[in-house]
């Protein structure tokens, strides 16, 4: 176990060595945060401590005018609520706009709010002074609202959801959009699963830098979005307390993927799954319309974090799952907690493909966060069922997901 | 005999708006006062019955508060190139006067010119400080904040300006080299926070001395009875020293003196000081003598 007091002395002084360099700690974190992140994850640091010697850290740059305060690493995990899935209802309704003609993916009605996803072909018709559409929705049971869109919009169309919070009634039989009446009459549910699988023990410090590379919010495409994860940081740290060897083959392997995600071509095989995702990385997605498999699932609790899936959706804009996740700082986002280690979203098919997901959009309530997963690369046209793994630290649930009506011509 | 922590210091004086007027809080030898309040205690009390504030008294007391916390050394400056440029969104406005006063307002006569004292090497230093050379006066003022830092007491303090969060620095660190001196068991637990503190201040001033700001810098903190040294080797330049350095060398700004790095007072009284100094090609000490 390493020394208490040598980790926090490392820390100390990593922040005494950003604050002569001029670092600014950015939105996403800096050298500092990386070290009290991985400190934190091999035990050789308490949360409490780390997160004052990063407050102060924080507060000192603040009074260099180098950047905001930001207290939120200190914060304990939050509220881990029960998160009752949503009905969810797969649809396949044409409906016209003022804004265009959206074709509706699916309706998830949830407690707090409905959601209607929704694409269409072409851009969608700007009214003056409503950059957004609102689109006017009501139930059968006379509740109604306003519902505002959110989404992508792109030479392929637009991609996203209509919301109005609060929800309208769990057990409507039809929504009215716009004029537009949608049935939601039952149907036959997806063919889903859940479990949880525990996930082979390994090394704590491997196991965070691991971590560290699936679970970069940047992770975009071919590789990371942006520099990725500080890896040299986080290993500067773990060897400063002697919880990772510099010269073990295990971290030659960490860093022979992490640079293959930056574009670096690459030397040797790849540790699967990295080798199987690196080769399909380029798959683009098919240019069809989306489709959707409308689950509406819970999994047990992963490592602490309980999580819903709405629904998957593939098609021209690649391959997305709706989700939510409690406590909301699982799913991270720009903000982190110490301690509290984001979930990673990796996915395999029937066929042997592997893909691997990241946060591209999520809205943070008190009790949990929603948010779009985007997996990469596009689903592998011929798979016939798709095993979605939300994974935490010593725990994944597996949501196998029959892609019913195949994904192939 | 160890000379007074705050010997070689400037007072500082702050202009605080209290009680819709400006008052001034003074520091001056170790200590700080608000004159404005000659009856602070009978003031704070009635005070506290109407549900009011006294800005002159709340300054006082949050110094009286922090003057033995480490994150004090944590927040503030390393070293002249090192500013806290934050102002406050008005708590205590006014910042410092134009020059170092004296105490209760008089103001500090010039030295004697070319007089090469310590006095003088150090009120230059310090004299700079106060005088809000650089960034330090023309800093803008913030917005009101609604919470956030602000509401932090010591953020408040600190960033009153005038060089009153280097003076409470130099007291906190003063506190806490006494309590390893004399073995206080508190100060066992706070190695860390110690050891980088020490770190943080004596890297910058051997960068700053050495000119390179990227040389690689080791400090280990000794027992303040061990002798103090520096050396280069293949990574950069080690230098093992005691807490005590940052109250008796670096706080008074001895840190470099005529190119030299000092690493210790070897004597110390009302005439004279004798230090051990190291010149940059980190050959043998040599004591360099200033008459005061």
């Amino acid at each position: 176990m390493a020394d208490p007091v040598e980790a926090e002395l490392y820390l100390r002084r990593q922040a005494e060595r950003a604050l002569q360099q001029g670092e600014r700690e950015g939105p996403f974190g800096g050298t500092v945060s990386t070290a009290a992140t991985a400190l934190v994850a091999v035990g050789a640091l308490t949360r409490e401590v780390a997160a004052e010697v990063m407050a102060d850290h924080s507060l000192a740059l603040f009074l260099r005018e180098r950047g905001a305060p930001s207290f939120h690493s200190g914060q304990g995990v939050g509220v881990v609520a029960a998160l009752n899935p949503p009905r969810v209802v797969a649809c396949d309704a044409v409906i016209d706009l003022p804004a265009g003609q959206l074709t509706v993916l699916y309706v998830a009605l949830r407690a707090d709010s409905t959601i209607i996803a929704v694409s269409g072909d072409r851009p969608m018709t700007h009214l003056p002074g409503n950059p957004f559409p609102q689109v006017s929705i009501s139930d059968d049971q006379g509740q109604h609202g306003m519902a505002m869109f959110s989404g992508s919009e792109g030479a392929h169309g637009i991609e996203g959801t209509l919301e109005v919070s609060p929800g309208l009634a769990r057990n409507t039989s039809w929504l009215d959009l716009g004029g537009s009446r949608i049935p939601l009459s039952p149907s036959a549910p997806a063919e889903v699963s859940v479990s949880l699988e525990p996930l082979p023990q390994q090394e704590p410090a491997l196991a965070h830098l691991w971590r560290q590379i699936a679970g970069a919010h940047r992770l975009r495409g071919v590789g990371f979005h942006g520099p990725g994860p500080d890896l040299e940081g986080a290993i500067d740290a773990l060897a400063a307390v002697d919880a990772v060897d510099r010269d073990s083959p295990e971290l030659a392997q960490v860093r022979a993927v992490a640079s293959a995600l930056t574009g670096q071509s690459l030397t040797g095989p790849l540790p699967e799954p990295w080798q199987t995702l690196i080769q399909n990385a380029r798959r683009s997605p098919d240019q069809r319309a989306p489709r959707t498999a409308a689950l509406g699932v819970a999994t047990p609790a992963i490592d602490g974090v309980v999580v819903v899936i709405e629904a998957v959706t593939w098609g021209r804009s690649g391959l997305t799952a709706r989700v939510e996740a409690s406590p909301a700082i699982a799913l991270g986002g720009a903000f982190s907690a110490l301690g509290v280690e984001r979930l990673t979203w990796w996915a395999e098919d029937d066929l042997g493909g592997v893909y691997l997901g990241g946060v591209i959009t999520s809205q943070t309530r008190p009790e949990y966060s929603a948010a779009t997963v985007e997996f990469w690369p596009a689903l592998d046209p011929l798979a016939r069922e798709l095993r979605l793994m939300p994974t935490g630290t010593s725990h994944r649930a597996v949501v196998r997901v029959a892609l019913a009506a195949g994904t192939g011509p | 005999m160890t000379p007074a922590w705050w010997r070689g210091l400037a007072p500082v004086q702050v202009e605080v708006e209290c009680s819709g007027t400006t008052h001034q809080v003074l520091w001056a030898d170790g200590v700080v006062r608000a004159p404005n309040h000659p009856e602070a205690e009978v003031e704070r009390t009635l005070a506290t019955l109407a549900g009011e504030r006294i800005a002159c008294i709340e300054l006082t007391d949050i110094w009286a508060r922090h003057r033995a916390d480490l994150r004090v050394l944590a927040l503030t400056s390393r070293g002249p190139a090192d500013l806290i440029t934050l102002r406050p969104p008005g708590q205590f406005p006014g910042g410092p006067r134009a020059g170092p006063p004296g105490r209760a307002g008089r103001p500090v006569p010039s030295p004697p010119a070319g007089a090469a004292t310590w006095s003088r090497v150090s009120m230059l230093s310090t004299a700079a400080y106060a005088t809000g050379r650089g960034p330090q006066i023309g800093a803008r003022q913030r917005p009101p904040m609604g919470g956030g830092p602000f509401d932090d007491p010591l953020i408040r303090l600190l960033t009153t300006g005038g060089r009153l969060g280097d003076r409470l620095a130099a007291q906190v660190a003063a506190i806490w080299a006494e309590r390893l001196a004399t073995g206080d068991p508190s100060a066992g637990g706070k190695y860390p926070a110690l050891s980088a503190a020490l770190y943080g201040r004596a890297s910058a001033a051997v960068r700053a001395w050495l000119g390179d700001p990227r040389i690689d810098v080791a400090v280990e903190m000794i027992p303040a009875t061990e002798r103090p040294s520096i050396s280069r080797g293949e990574s950069g330049i080690t230098a093992a020293l005691p807490f005590a350095w940052i109250s008796e060398v670096w706080t008074p700004g001895l840190a470099v003196l005529l190119g030299r790095f000092t690493l210790r007072t070897l004597e110390s009284d009302h005439r004279h000081l004798v230090l051990e100094t190291v010149g940059s090609g980190l050959g043998p000490t040599r004591a360099l003598t200033i008459g005061l």
